[in-house]
């Protein structure tokens, strides 16, 4: 049965969905009106477009394309308002060795745990779309659009006004900023501490 | 076998599990040997594997209580859907 041929229940609709949607809205844009509005947007679109809806994927996969949409549309918006002019690339680019292998001289800090060993537990990821939502600014909309969404680096440079050497200190330290926040939650959470911090 | 410069680039440019799979079983191999490059790009690869799996999750674990859609949210936007369901 597609959604076409039933009464759509808005109700159970956004009981169903909407905190799905709106995690996936949030992580992204750490706006809480806006990734709300994100939401609702979302499902009026649904419903005008519902006839065209075959039932080829679940109800939720459909809705969430629909935001994947507005989202990308809305970030790249805010990623042309997004000062990067106060990243320091502290001088890896002029290294010789980075020239050389394509790699800082820096060494990225060692894991405090073994994030495989828990990446069958909710608890992880929950605690993982809360570190998500809490990176700083550019660091987000970076590590969002090339991460979670797959932009290709030239799509974000441009829309960032970048080049890729830049971007690639930001996704290194959104990385950085990942990992601290997981690392302090999760150990947290394992002494048996709640709340996570970011 | 890659060089580093390739394997750096290849992370940067894309998630490595989108390579075919001789491509991919290159680049880890030259992560997991070399003593150059080898220690930054694992910790890169780890991150990617990460947020692949966090993808899976987003898709089907229930939010915390705290990145749920609050409940005053829900009743306005049930409200307006209401509101403008073409077939009410």
């Amino acid at each position: 049965m597609t959604t076409d041929e039933r009464t759509i229940d808005p109700d159970a609709w956004v009981t169903q969905h909407g905190d799905m949607l709106y995690r996936y809205a949030y992580v992204r844009l750490k706006d809480h009106a806006v990734a709300q509005d994100l939401v609702q947007e979302t499902f009026l679109a649904a419903m005008k477009a519902q006839k065209r809806f075959e039932g080829r994927s679940s109800e939720r996969s459909w809705l969430m394309g629909i935001l994947r949409h507005k989202l990308i549309d809305y970030l790249r918006k805010a990623a042309r308002e997004v000062k990067i002019d106060d990243i320091q690339p502290e001088g890896f680019e002029d290294s010789l060795l980075f020239k050389e292998s394509g790699i800082p001289h820096w060494r990225p800090p060692k894991w405090q745990f073994n994030p495989r060993k828990v990446f069958e537990q909710k608890e992880f990821w929950d605690i993982f779309s809360t570190c998500l939502a809490g990176l700083d600014e550019k660091q987000n909309l970076a590590f969002t659009l090339k991460e979670l969404e797959g932009l290709s680096t030239e799509e974000i440079c441009q829309e960032l006004g970048v080049n890729p050497t830049y971007l690639w200190v930001i996704l290194y330290r959104a990385r950085n900023q990942l990992k601290t926040c997981l690392e302090k939650n999760w150990i947290k959470k394992t002494k048996g501490l709640a709340n996570v911090a970011v | 076998m890659w060089r580093c410069k390739q394997v750096s680039q290849a992370l940067a440019d894309g998630k490595y599990w989108d390579l075919p799979p001789r491509k991919r079983w290159a680049l880890r191999l030259h992560a997991a040997i070399c003593p150059v490059c080898g220690f930054f790009n694992r910790y890169v690869m780890m991150m990617q594997d990460a947020t692949r799996h966090y993808l899976k999750h987003e898709q089907e674990d229930t939010p915390p209580e705290h990145l749920r859609l609050p409940a005053d949210a829900k009743k306005k936007i049930a409200a307006t859907l209401k509101s403008t369901d073409p077939r009410s």
